[in-house]
C-alpha cells in the first residue's frame, strides 16, 4: 500500500498536491499532458524531491531514501536500456555489482527473458531489436529487480495499438503472478479500460482518487471532459 | 563515490599541482619584481608580437573562411579537416618547414632573388609573427567558418536575388558576423601568442626578439639567476591572467574541433570564384608547403639517423603515453562546469612558468634534473587538459542527461557506473582526446628544455640540439620522424576509440 501524506511539489509556477492511499494491484494514472502524471511517479521513484509531505510504502517512510533504495522499479518513456550494452549486459546491471556477466547471472537473465518471450535476443544490442522487444527487455529487467512496486511512465506510447495492448496485458498478468503493485501512466482512457482496476486522475493541480476505473470512465464520471 | 566528490578531489589535486610551483616562484622572487631595460623590452616584444600575430591571423582568415563558405568543390570537407593539422603539428617541425620555405636559402628567397627582390628574413620579429600566423590562422579560419555557417541559408538566397555591389554584400551578409566573432578570435590568438616559447626560442632571440617566456629560460639556463627567472615568471602569469580576465568582456568563440558544413543556396559571381580560388590555393600552399618540404628533405635521411635520435623518440613516446593517459584521467574526473574551470587553470600558467616553479620547488629537496621525466609528464598532461575537457564534456553531459534517471533507478553508481556506462559511452571522445593529448605532448618543447640534459632528451629537444649544431639533414629527418609520431599517435588513439 502506498500512502501520500499531504504531499506538495512546487516546480516554478507548477504545483501538485497529493493526499491519497493507493491500494495494491493495478492502478492507472490518467490526466492531460502537463497535468503532473510523470511528476507524481517521480515523487515516488525518488527522481524528484517533495516540497513538503511524506510518502509511505507499507508503513515505511520512503521519501527520504535515494531512488535505488526505494522499493520501486521504473520503466520510462525512453532511455530504458543502455544502447551500447547487449540485453544480457543491460539486465546484468540489476543482478548484483559485477564487472562481467557471470554464468549464474546469465541463467537468471535467460529465465526472466523466457517469461517476457525474447530469450533468443539475449545477446543483441537494443538497436538490433524492435521497440516492442525493447519494452519487453525493460520489463524483464524490472522483474529481475524484484521490487514490490512497478512504475510505468507511458513506456509503450511509441508502439502501435496492438503491440501496446499486448504489452499492457503482459504487465498485467506478470504483476498478478508476482504480486506487484503497478502504477501505469497513460493519456489514453482505453488503456485504463483494458485493465480495469483503480485509476488516479491528475487534474487542476491535484492527484485525485483512486477511483474505480469503470466509474471514472462513465458518461458523467470524473473523466467526462477528458473523454 | 559521488561524481561531485570526484570532481572536487581532482580539482583540489590540480590546484595543488599548479599552486605549488606558483608559491615557489613567489618565494624565489623575494616578493619583489625589479625589471631592467631588457626585461621591459621582452614584455614589450611579447605584447607587440602577440598583437601583430592576432591581428594578421584574424584579417587573413576572413577571406579564406568566406571563400570556403561560398564555394562548393570536390574535397572541400577534407580541406577544412586538414586545416586542423597545424594544431597537433610539433612546433619545432613547423619552424624547420618554415625555414625551408622562407629561410635564407629557402624557396621564397630563391624566387625573390631570381626576380631581383630583396630577401625576406625568417629570424627575428617577422619570423616569429610568420610562425604564429602559421599555427593560428587555421584556428581562426575554422572558428570564422563555423560562424559563417550559422548564417541562415535564406540570407544568402535573399542577397543573391538582389543586385548588390561587392561592398553592399559585405555589409549585409558578412559584417554582422565578423564584428561579433573577430574580437573573440583576436583575443584567443593574442592569449596563445603571449605564451610563445618554442617559436621565440627557434626563430627569435637577441635583444629585439625575446619573449618573456624566452627571457625566463635564458635567466634560468644561461644566467642561473633563479630569482630573476621567478620574477619574470610572475610577470608572465600576470600578463596571461590579465588577458584572460579582459577577454571575459569579449564574446570569446568556442574552439572548433569538428565542423558541420551547411552549404547555402548561393551562386558566387565569376569574380568571386577567381578570388576565392586564389585565396584557397594560397592558404593551402602556405600551410602545406613547409610540411611537404619536411617530407621531401627528411625522407632521404630518416633511415640513417643516429641511435641517439631513436632513444629520444622512445622517451618522447613514453612521455606522450603517460601524459595523455594522465590528462584524460583528469579530464574524465572534471567533465562538469566547475571541473572545466579548474582544468583550464593550466592555460594561465604556461609550461615554462610551471616548469620553472617546479624546478625551484624541487631544488629544495634534491636534484631536480633526476625528476625531468615525471615533471614533463605532469606538465604536458596539465597543458593538454583544457582541450581534453573540452572534447569530453559535451558527451559526458549528454550521458548524464539521457541515462541518469535509469542509472539511479537501478542503483548503478560509482565504479560500476564508470565501467558499464561512462567509459563505454565515451570511448570515441576518449580515443580522440588521448590522440590530441599524445600528439601535443609528443611535440612539446617547453618544460623539457629546463629539465633536459644530455641523457634525458626528448625528440623535439634533440631536433633543437641538431639545429643548433648545424646538422640540418639529421634535424630534418628527425623532424619527419617526429611528425610521423605525432600524427601517428593521434591517428592510433582516435582509431582505437572508434573500433574498441
Amino acid at each position: 500500500m502506498i500512502r501520500f501524506e499531504d504531499v506538495i511539489v512546487q516546480i516554478g509556477d507548477f504545483q501538485l498536491t497529493v493526499n491519497m492511499t493507493v491500494p495494491k494491484g493495478f492502478t492507472t494514472v490518467i490526466g492531460q499532458s502537463g497535468a503532473g502524471k510523470s511528476t507524481l511517479l517521480s515523487l515516488l521513484s525518488g527522481h524528484r524531491e517533495l516540497t513538503s509531505g511524506k510518502i509511505f510504502v507499507d508503513g515505511t517512510r520512503v521519501d527520504l531514501l535515494p531512488p535505488f533504495q526505494r522499493p520501486c522499479s521504473t520503466i520510462f518513456q525512453e532511455f530504458n536500456l543502455f544502447p551500447h550494452l547487449t540485453i544480457s549486459q543491460n539486465l546484468n546491471l540489476v543482478c548484483g555489482k559485477s564487472f562481467f556477466v557471470s554464468d549464474i547471472s546469465r541463467e537468471k537473465i535467460k529465465r526472466v527473458l523466457e517469461k517476457v518471450g525474447i530469450v533468443e535476443l539475449i545477446d543483441r544490442l537494443p538497436s538490433e531489436i524492435s521497440g516492442g522487444q525493447q519494452s519487453r527487455a525493460a520489463l524483464a529487467r524490472v522483474l529481475l529487480q524484484d521490487n514490490p512496486i512497478l512504475l510505468l511512465d507511458e513506456p509503450f506510447s511509441a508502439l502501435g495499438p496492438n503491440q501496446k495492448s499486448e504489452l499492457i496485458e503482459l504487465v498485467y498478468s506478470l504483476s498478478k503472478e508476482q504480486g506487484i503493485t503497478v502504477l501505469l501512466i497513460t493519456h489514453d482512457p482505453k488503456d485504463a479500460k483494458q485493465v480495469g482496476g483503480q485509476c488516479i486522475v491528475v487534474k487542476d493541480k491535484k492527484a485525485l482518487g483512486p477511483f474505480e476505473t469503470s466509474e471514472a470512465l462513465k458518461k458523467n464520471g470524473l473523466l467526462k471532459g477528458y473523454l | 563515490m559521488a561524481r561531485s566528490t570526484v570532481t572536487v578531489i581532482s580539482s583540489v589535486f590540480l590546484v595543488g599541482l599548479l599552486l605549488g610551483p606558483l608559491i615557489s616562484l613567489i618565494h624565489f622572487s623575494g616578493l619583489s619584481v625589479s625589471l631592467n631595460s631588457s626585461d621591459i623590452a621582452a614584455i614589450k616584444f611579447t605584447c607587440v608580437q602577440a598583437a601583430y600575430s592576432a591581428t594578421l591571423s584574424t584579417l587573413i582568415a576572413i577571406p579564406v573562411a568566406k571563400a570556403l563558405k561560398r564555394q562548393k568543390f570536390f574535397g572541400k570537407q577534407f580541406v577544412v579537416l586538414i586545416l586542423g593539422a597545424p594544431f597537433i603539428l610539433p612546433v619545432i617541425v613547423a619552424v624547420l618547414g618554415l625555414i625551408l620555405v622562407f629561410g635564407n636559402n629557402g624557396v621564397v628567397n630563391n624566387i625573390l632573388n631570381l626576380i631581383g627582390f630583396a630577401p625576406v628574413k625568417i629570424y627575428g620579429f617577422w619570423g616569429v609573427i610568420l610562425a604564429h600566423i602559421f599555427f593560428n590562422l587555421p584556428l581562426a579560419i575554422r572558428i570564422l567558418l563555423q560562424a559563417l555557417n550559422n548564417v541562415p541559408g535564406e540570407h544568402y538566397r535573399l542577397i543573391s536575388s538582389l543586385k548588390l555591389s561587392f561592398v553592399q554584400k559585405f555589409f549585409a551578409l558578412d559584417w554582422p558576423v565578423l564584428k561579433k566573432v573577430c574580437p573573440g578570435i583576436w583575443a584567443v590568438i593574442f592569449a596563445i601568442c603571449l605564451s610563445s616559447f618554442s617559436v621565440a626560442l627557434t626563430l627569435g632571440g637577441g635583444p629585439k626578439a625575446t619573449t618573456v617566456e624566452l627571457a625566463i629560460y635564458q635567466s634560468f639556463f644561461y644566467d642561473l639567476d633563479f630569482s630573476k627567472a621567478a620574477q619574470l615568471a610572475l610577470v608572465q602569469v600576470f600578463l596571461v591572467v590579465s588577458v584572460v580576465l579582459c577577454s571575459q568582456f569579449i564574446n570569446t568563440p568556442k574552439t572548433v574541433l569538428g565542423l558541420d558544413i551547411k552549404i547555402a543556396n548561393y551562386k558566387p559571381s565569376f569574380f568571386e570564384k577567381i578570388i576565392d580560388a586564389l585565396v584557397i590555393i594560397g592558404i593551402l600552399l602556405f600551410i602545406f608547403t613547409p610540411l611537404i618540404m619536411i617530407l621531401f628533405y627528411g625522407f632521404a635521411n630518416i633511415f640513417s639517423l643516429p641511435l641517439s635520435v631513436f632513444k629520444a623518440a622512445s622517451l618522447s613516446i613514453q612521455i606522450a603515453i603517460l601524459s595523455s593517459f594522465m590528462s584524460v584521467f583528469f579530464g574524465l574526473c572534471l567533465t562538469t562546469k566547475m571541473g572545466e574551470i579548474f582544468g583550464s587553470l593550466g592555460i594561465a600558467i604556461s609550461p615554462i612558468v610551471m616548469g620553472a616553479g617546479t624546478f625551484l620547488m624541487l631544488k629544495n629537496f634534491g636534484n631536480p634534473y633526476l625528476l625531468a621525466v615525471p615533471v614533463t609528464v605532469v606538465v604536458n598532461a596539465l597543458v593538454s587538459l583544457p582541450f581534453v575537457i573540452r572534447i569530453l564534456k559535451p558527451s559526458a553531459l549528454e550521458i548524464r542527461k539521457e541515462f541518469d534517471n535509469l542509472s539511479h533507478s537501478i542503483g548503478l553508481t560509482g565504479i560500476y557506473w564508470v565501467w558499464w556506462v561512462y567509459l563505454r559511452r565515451l570511448k570515441r571522445p576518449i580515443g580522440f582526446s588521448l590522440g590530441v593529448a599524445a600528439a601535443l605532448s609528443m611535440g612539446d618543447l617547453g618544460v623539457i628544455v629546463l629539465f633536459g640534459s644530455g641523457e634525458i632528451t626528448t625528440l623535439p629537444l634533440k631536433i633543437y640540439q641538431l639545429m643548433g649544431s648545424y646538422r640540418v639533414e639529421e634535424a630534418l629527418a628527425s623532424a619527419l620522424l617526429l611528425s610521423l609520431l605525432a600524427f601517428g599517435s593521434f591517428a592510433f588513439f582516435d582509431k582505437l576509440g572508434r573500433t574498441l
